[in-house]
């Protein structure tokens, strides 16, 4: 539901014609943050004499506050150069790093495997399939209850007044795919590849609730009155307005929420959390138990802003994510180098030969690539 | 407003001193900008995030970027994003006039169309209103403004209660004349 700011005005002064009254009404009840804001704008436009400058004493605080955020944002893009300066260390302790010095291309295979792109396919309530992909603007449906368009990678559901539907869309983004979707909340909902998302195309009754299969990037809409709830599989994540990361593949044996803003209840089968900023829960499937530990959040969430970071983590780890992204088959010829810790930063769309040309710099790997398919050895 | 002294190469040395300089030049008129821009005490995040985002992308930034036009521009459009999250649009860019006069934001430059019925604004105005109106837009308080022009914070709420409201009745008639 969408009002040009005139109209707000007019109803504010005083001045709307009887169509600008009932376009407003509709605004309005189309959804509980347009009514909070009405409030707010309302009482703006009570005090003349805004404070709209802080204190000295604020400004201060402000500066640290933002000092602080870079400090903390920057952490992972550090990680890169770090990790050289610690390479020779490194080496000492058995584990294998990624040296900055080798660039032009060599060796490896030709074949360049596609990288993620945006794609998802969107599967309506009448079980009708709509393709989507960036380039397209499209309308993909539009009626009394929701207007649902879709352009620049991004899939926007617009409630319309308080003609509630029931009906719920499916989107599924296939592997070395993402798509982000912002919901008739307001909320955004970023997935990655192999994910899924199961959600009502209006959000009516007391709560909200979507589910998943995947990974996926949640900036949840502020509404205090309902809470928003993300079931996916074992994992049950409740959240107010926050932001937080949920990654729960079937095929994997581990299912994690992590919380980069608000707080969240995250519900497992062996026990609830309260997390706040900074945490991860983390569920083992096969030992079906659960817990909480301090994580540097980017590592979690940087794959949404096109990097994909990662510190001391084994192999197998890396590679099948990269095999989500790249829609790879790995097979270990070697099983051992699946333990071999790797740190370092690499950006989502890029080149996976280059990547894979990475790993095997270290001297501790060899990739064989035929198709979709890699082998991977020991050197 | 004090002359833009901080420059893109300054922000790219390694230390934080130019950027420090740079938000206590500029927070408090951008925070004013996008309060005036959604009428929400929310545009102190906005303009936090704002910083945050210059100061990660200042390597990629061209050398001959004004500092000063790329933080009104940048926060120009996280308050039109803001909006549109709430379903609002500004079609005939009456809500970027508001906020350029109700925050006094003489520095915003990006648009001669704009900046044009926001003079027409100004100059209605008596001379001592546009005065108020200017140290205010340079950073100063009402309590300073009063302590240098010799009346009483009183006398200065007026005036800028004044100006305001008329803001308002007149800007209604720039809107219908430009729209």
């Amino acid at each position: 539901m969408n009002i040009d700011w005139l109209i707000i005005k007019h109803n504010l002064e005083g001045v709307a014609s009887e169509e600008e009254r009932s376009l407003y009404r509709q605004w309005i009840e189309a959804d509980s943050a347009h009514a909070a804001y009405a409030r707010q704008v309302e009482s703006y436009y009570n005090r003349l004499d805004a404070p709209d400058a802080l204190s000295e004493e604020r400004l201060q605080a402000k500066l640290e506050e933002i000092n602080r955020l870079i400090r903390q944002r920057t952490q992972t893009r550090r990680l890169t150069r770090w990790v050289s300066v610690a390479a020779s260390v490194a080496v000492v302790a058995g584990a294998a790093y990624f040296y900055a010095h080798r660039d032009g291309s060599e060796t490896v295979e030709e074949q360049v495997i596609r990288p993620g792109r945006p794609y998802a396919e969107l599967q309506l309530a009448d079980g009708k399939v709509v393709i989507l992909r960036q380039e397209a603007k499209q309308v993909i449906a539009s009626d009394e209850a929701a207007e649902i368009t879709n352009g620049d990678n991004v899939l926007v559901y617009t409630p319309r007044g308080e003609a509630a539907r029931t009906g719920y869309h499916v989107i599924n983004v296939p592997s070395g795919a993402e798509y982000e979707v912002q919901l008739a909340d307001g909320t955004r909902v970023f997935l990655n590849s192999s994910s899924q998302l199961r959600f009502p195309v209006t959000f009516s009754g007391p709560e909200r609730e979507v589910f998943l299969t995947g990974e996926a990037f949640f900036e949840v809409a502020r509404d205090t009155a309902r809470r928003f709830t993300v079931r996916a599989g074992e994992m049950t994540v409740v959240a107010l307005g926050t932001a937080f990361n949920v990654k729960a593949y079937p095929r994997q044996t581990t299912a994690a929420a992590t919380l980069t803003e608000g707080r969240v209840k995250v519900i497992l089968p062996d026990r609830e959390h309260e997390v706040t900023p900074g945490l991860q829960v983390l569920f083992d499937k096969t030992t079906n138990t659960s817990g909480v530990k301090e994580v540097n959040v980017a590592l979690y969430t940087s794959w949404k802003d096109g990097h994909y970071s990662f510190n001391q983590m084994p192999l197998e780890e890396i590679i099948s994510t990269l095999a989500v992204w790249y829609n790879l088959n790995v097979s270990y010829q070697d099983p051992e180098v699946k333990e071999i810790p790797f740190s370092g930063q690499l950006e989502r769309y890029g080149d996976i030969t280059k990547f894979l040309d990475k790993f095997e710099s270290t001297n501790e790997v060899q990739f064989q690539i035929q198709g979709n398919n890699v082998i991977i050895k020991k050197k | 407003m004090k002359e833009d002294t901080i420059n893109v190469v300054d922000l790219q040395g390694s230390k934080r001193e130019a950027f420090d300089r740079l938000y206590r030049l500029y927070f408090n008129s951008l925070y004013r900008f996008a309060y005036h821009f959604i009428m929400s005490p929310e545009a102190e995040d906005l303009v936090q995030e704002v910083f945050i985002k210059l100061y990660e992308k200042r390597m990629s930034l061209p050398e001959n970027v004004s500092l000063k036009s790329y933080l009104y521009a940048a926060t120009k459009n996280a308050c039109i994003n803001y909006l549109r999250h709430l379903g609002i649009h500004d079609k005939n860019k009456s809500k970027l006039v508001e906020a350029i006069l109700f925050s006094a934001g003489h520095d915003y430059e990006e648009e001669e169309e704009v900046a044009g019925r926001v003079e027409a604004c100004i100059a209605k105005l008596s001379t001592q209103q546009q005065l108020v109106l200017r140290l205010h837009a340079e950073g100063m308080s009402y309590q300073q403004i009063a302590e240098k022009l010799n009346v009483s914070v009183g006398t200065i709420n007026t005036h800028v209660n004044r100006a305001y409201a008329y803001f308002r009745k007149f800007f209604t008639l720039v809107l219908s004349f430009f729209s």
